[in-house]
């Protein structure tokens, strides 16, 4: 917790002394994800995928805390790192005794136009994040900004109505899973 | 900080939750009643996953079914009452839930016109042999939950609203495509389906949150607020580019309509259909409601001191005519019928395109959303009837290939000089709701002076006639293997009938229905 702590005061009010700390943070945040990443495209064992896919996401987490998002940050863990990537590794454990191995698809002629279309995508996405005048607002977040508060007050009040049907989202998603993962399906 | 989170003892005080809030709550209360439909839907759903585990099993399609269709009725009969106690006076709310979702004439006639084609697929999979024995209270539920979805989504004026019913529209159909589990093209169509969507959702996201970026606010208005100064343009046609990928997915248009054929083929025939007509039609309207908050193009914007406009209408004009030419040429050498009523359905994303063109066209006239409104209200019954006509001879004798049409007019006549007329229709030629519908698509964008694009919808239209007429020509003018009768079901006959009685009345009695068109309009 202390850590933590540390922190997020130290992205939320940065003194002379502890500004120069942020970029060390950020980009250990950054390589973490990214790199974490990109080995998850490249390792075969599926366990090993589960917990690079939770150091990227962790990584993640820490960049939200950083930008004083701490229930986000929070909530990244408590659902990604602590829901899904578990539920991963039980699916493993509980079906597969032997380790269980990503086949990989031989290198067809879809390496080169696959790369090609990431990099537009990132070139266009990168050029807009980088040149763009944004919309920011210039007040700092107060120190106690009690965001999950104004998150809570949020949903319940102007979002009310995608907060319920995401809820019925949920609901048939799950039991359409179900069906589909059930033996035989709906006939079984 | 951390404090205040863990730490930090939470008064609750009502009174001052009641001065903050209050008015947002009985604004929220007041607003209930309109998304009456909505409501029903969402109860409908949750009775029907507890009943399938109540029913017994062979009886489900058919009760089940009952229930739903019975919803879904009472739904859209909610929509209609609901929109017109309260048109054309509109003294009620434009918005509804804090501007999430508009309660304009557009979203209700959309909202009719979903749950009126969910009926009719409740009934086509009533008809169809392919879920003897299968447990539906999911079937219906998901069905219900997609449905759900096209009513906000025809209603979205918010960009997390689009994303979210976007989403409700697209993941229930996901598994809807799978529901046959043991049959092998299902399985590799849902892969594709599911793969596709989350793609073309993930990218949208991505160009909804550059629009996030540029306005600080999720409300479609707050588009036009854009300021154009400097680098903005550049971002604003990335931003739109990535965002029309979302809603091309949906609407099966150039170049997101990869996953169509192969879906259309692999999916149930009733869930083909509702792909078709129900989740298209969805998707148009929301890209209309986005195109409107957007501009067309027609605004001059300054950019560093310069003039310039993004023509968007150029742009849906060229998707429009690549979408009907890719969607007819493939078409033409297609064998099986869900796959060439597949690529038809890709060759009338394009002609309704022509609608989005022609979006504002000239007051008093009927105007481009107008145009895809009607279209889609014959589209509605010329594709769902064809698909009731196929399901019907799919489960009479298992035939899905145009070549084993052959001979079939005889042995049901009535039910195939119904699937003509349908198929007629989709060509659109008089005296069907196919040829009104698009004489009014081209008459919008002739008068937009998109002569060029009129040009090419000719052209393609002559082309259709070729694959749409070639099973015309196997049912009636070939020799088939049998000349055995084929049983008809009192339900079958009626509603393809019905669908077939609709399809004429809107080519000939026209005018009561583009009355009611004429009067749609929607907040801008």
């Amino acid at each position: 917790m202390n850590i933590l702590n540390t922190l997020s005061i130290l992205a939320a009010a940065p003194s002379e002394a502890t500004a120069i700390w942020l970029p060390v943070f950020f980009w250990t945040f950054a390589l973490v994800s990214v790199l974490s990443s990109l080995a998850v495209l490249v390792v075969k064992d599926i366990v090993r995928c589960a917990f690079l896919i939770m150091s990227s996401l962790s990584g993640l987490a820490g960049l939200y805390l950083l930008l004083g998002a701490e229930f986000l940050a929070f909530t990244q863990i408590m659902v990604y790192v602590g829901g899904i990537l578990i539920l991963i590794l039980f699916g493993v454990m509980l079906t597969n005794r032997e380790p269980l191995l990503i086949k990989r698809m031989k290198a067809t002629g879809l390496v080169a136009p696959g790369v090609l279309a990431g990099l537009i995508l990132f070139t266009a996405i990168g050029y807009s994040v980088c040149t763009v005048d944004w919309k920011v607002t210039d007040q700092p977040l107060p120190a106690d900004a009690d965001t999950p508060a104004r998150i809570g007050n949020a949903l319940m009040s102007d979002f009310i109505l995608p907060f319920e049907m995401a809820s019925v989202l949920l609901l048939v998603a799950l039991v359409g899973a179900a069906m589909a993962a059930r033996r035989g399906g709906a006939e079984g | 900080m951390f404090q205040s989170v863990f730490a930090k003892k939470i008064d609750f005080e009502p009174k001052a939750f009641q001065e903050e809030f209050g008015s947002v709550i009985n604004s929220l209360k007041d607003n209930l009643p309109f998304i009456a439909p909505e409501l029903v839907l969402v109860g409908a759903i949750c009775v029907l996953i507890l009943a399938g585990l109540f029913v017994p099993r062979r009886d489900q399609k058919g009760s089940l079914g009952l229930f739903s269709l019975v919803a879904l009725l009472g739904a859209g009969w909610l929509a209609c009452s609901v929109g017109t106690s309260h048109f054309p006076g509109l003294e009620k709310p434009d918005t509804l839930f804090q501007g999430m979702i508009a309660f304009d004439s557009f979203a209700v006639f959309f909202k009719a016109l979903f749950l009126l084609a969910g009926a009719v697929v409740v009934i086509q999979t009533y008809l169809s042999h392919e879920f003897e024995g299968f447990a539906m209270g999911e079937y219906y539920s998901l069905m219900l939950a997609s449905l759900l979805g096209c009513c906000l989504l025809a209603a979205a004026t918010d960009m997390v609203m689009i994303y979210l019913a976007l989403e409700l529209v697209s993941i229930p159909t996901y598994i809807l495509v799978i529901y046959r589990k043991a049959d092998k093209r299902a399985t590799e169509s849902a892969l594709k389906y599911a793969i596709y969507g989350s793609v073309a959702g993930g990218v949208m996201i991505y160009g909804l949150s550059l629009f996030y970026g540029l306005t600080g606010s999720t409300a479609l208005t707050s588009l036009s607020t854009i300021s154009m100064e400097g680098a903005n343009a550049a971002v604003v046609v990335i931003a739109g580019f990535l965002v029309f990928a979302g809603f091309a997915y949906k609407m099966a248009a150039v170049p997101m309509h990869f996953w169509c054929p192969d879906v259309y083929e692999g999916a149930p025939i009733p869930v083909t259909s509702y792909l078709s007509v129900a989740s298209k039609a969805a998707g148009f309207a929301a890209f209309v409601r986005f195109m409107d908050a957007f501009g067309l193009g027609e605004q001059i914007r300054i950019a560093g001191g310069e003039s310039i406009s993004i023509q968007w209408v150029e742009v849906v004009a060229i998707i429009a005519a690549v979408t009907m030419t890719f969607g007819n040429l493939s078409a033409l050498f297609q064998d099986n019928v869900k796959r060439m009523l597949g690529y038809s359905s890709i060759a009338h994303a394009g002609y309704l395109l022509m609608g989005v063109v022609g979006m504002k066209g000239i007051a008093g006239d009927v105007e481009g959303f107008q145009a895809i409104s009607f279209y889609f209200l014959s589209y509605l019954f010329m594709n769902l009837g064809a698909f009731t006509v196929v399901i019907v001879i799919a489960s009479r004798t298992g035939a899905e290939n145009i070549e084993s049409y052959k001979g079939l007019g005889p042995r049901m006549p009535f039910r195939a000089a119904c699937l003509a007329i349908f198929l007629v229709g989709l060509i659109g030629l008089p005296p069907t709701g196919g040829f009104t519908g698009k004489f009014m698509l081209l008459k919008v964008v002739i008068l937009q002076k998109y002569y060029w694009l009129a040009i090419v919808a000719g052209i393609n239209t002559a082309i259709s006639v070729y694959y749409y007429a070639r099973i015309i020509k196997n049912m009636w003018l070939e020799k088939g293997s049998s000349t055995e009768q084929i049983l008809a079901s009192p339900l079958g006959v009626s509603v393809i009938g019905l669908q077939a009685a609709m399809v004429l009345v809107l080519g000939v009695f026209f005018s009561p229905f583009v009355d009611i068109i004429q009067r749609i309009s929607f907040l801008s």
